[in-house]
């Protein structure tokens, strides 16, 4: 009797050290002191260099494409105001010769004041 | 054409009409003349122009407050080199009197200072003390246009006063001939022409030799590479004055500023500039 209560028993422990063997082994506890994979690490540190890098891009072009509209529409505006300038002053000129058309200038006051002629002199300038 | 001339301002006065005769005209031209030497001449104690350099300010007529502006404008446009004060220059150089009676003297030259002030304001005109005006040569042009104006009631005229050529319309040649030497004449068809040189009324004072011509910036007879200038203006008052500021720029400044003038050099050549061809 004494003897299968022993046995029992060490059947009952045997099964107990057995799954807690087990379990210590499943857990592998010698891989907790291991240094981590380097090739993660890079690829971890490039990934997030490069998001880092992407995100300055993307605000860099926005600045830019900001300035580019900025500057677009101030050339535009600078080309409007040319054109009714240019528009103003055809106008003008046409207005300008519509009226010196109308008006004839003197011919004495186009024409050069004096030239050296061979005519006999009437008078003698000297010296007032 | 009929020409009558006579001596005034120290001067003589040749008219030219174009009309068979212009008796009346020249009569009255004459007497015109007599009444501006009347208030311009700086030798006739009694006239307006002796009563404002011995007063020193006047309620001048219309026909010296008009010459005075005249003469101020001249100066502001030449940048001083026309100058209305220059009379105690000129009589410190010996040009006292009329020039017929101007002689040599054994008196050395004084020398005095221009650029004096003058204000007009309406019909009165001051001036700074110590400063008498001189409006000889732009005088003779304002009587040659005055006169012009007058004998254009009868025809087409053109009134010389010495070197100033005053004209009004066209004559039947089509121009006006002024000889400006014995090689050289102008037809002028409108404006004024005017000579300025040192070549005429010179003298001798303490043996040096002196000439009406005085460089306001030093108050001395100029000493210019020209001896004579002859300009073409827009009538004989502005003439003068450009006959007069291009003799004081000497030839370089004269050619490069290339105006309608025939430039008489000491050395003798005669060069003309402007288009004049």
């Amino acid at each position: 009797m004494t003897s299968q209560i022993a046995r029992l028993w060490t059947v009952v422990v045997g099964v107990v050290v057995f799954f807690l063997a087990w379990a210590t082994i499943a857990a592998h506890p010698w891989q907790q002191a291991a240094a981590a994979d380097p090739r993660l690490t890079a690829v971890v540190a490039r990934q997030q260099y490069l998001q880092r890098q992407s995100a300055q891009v993307k605000q860099l072009v926005d600045q830019r494409w900001a300035a580019y509209r900025v500057a677009l529409a101030e050339r535009k505006l600078a080309i409007t105001r040319a054109n009714i300038a240019a528009a103003a002053n055809a106008q003008a000129q046409v207005q300008a010769q519509a009226v010196s058309a109308a008006i004839p200038a003197p011919a004495a006051a186009a024409a050069a004041p004096a030239r050296v002629v061979t005519l006999p002199p009437l008078v003698i300038t000297k010296t007032s | 054409m009929t020409k009558h001339d006579f001596r005034a301002m120290g001067t003589t006065f040749e008219l030219v009409v174009e009309a068979p005769a212009a008796d009346r005209a020249f009569a009255e031209a004459e007497a015109e003349v007599e009444r501006l030497e009347q208030i311009m001449s700086r030798f006739r104690p009694d006239s307006e122009l002796s009563q404002l350099n011995r007063d020193g300010a006047i309620d001048a007529s219309q026909d010296l407050a008009e010459v005075v502006e005249l003469a101020l404008a001249a100066r502001e446009r030449t940048g001083g080199r026309f100058d209305p004060t220059v009379h105690d220059a000129l009589v410190g150089a010996g040009y006292d009197r009329t020039f017929d009676d101007v002689g040599d003297t054994a008196a050395a030259a004084t020398w005095s200072r221009c650029r004096g002030g003058v204000t007009v304001t309406g019909r009165r005109i001051e001036l700074e003390p110590g400063f008498k005006l001189d409006l000889g040569g732009i005088g003779k042009g304002f009587a040659a246009e005055r006169i012009a104006q007058l004998l254009a009631l009868t025809a087409p005229s053109l009134v010389s006063a010495g070197g100033d050529v005053a004209v009004r319309g066209v004559p039947a040649e089509g121009t006006w001939a002024v000889a400006v030497d014995d090689t050289l004449t102008l037809g002028l068809t409108h404006g004024g022409l005017a000579t300025s040189g040192c070549d005429r009324r010179r003298w001798r004072r303490a043996g040096v030799e002196q000439h009406h011509l005085i460089d306001p910036s030093t108050g001395r007879p100029a000493e210019t590479d020209l001896i004579r200038v002859t300009a073409v203006g827009t009538d004989a008052v502005d003439a003068e004055v450009l006959a007069k500021d291009l003799f004081f720029a000497g030839s370089l400044e004269a050619l490069e500023r290339d105006l309608p003038a025939v430039l008489v050099t000491a050395d003798g050549r005669t060069l003309t500039t402007g288009g004049l061809t």
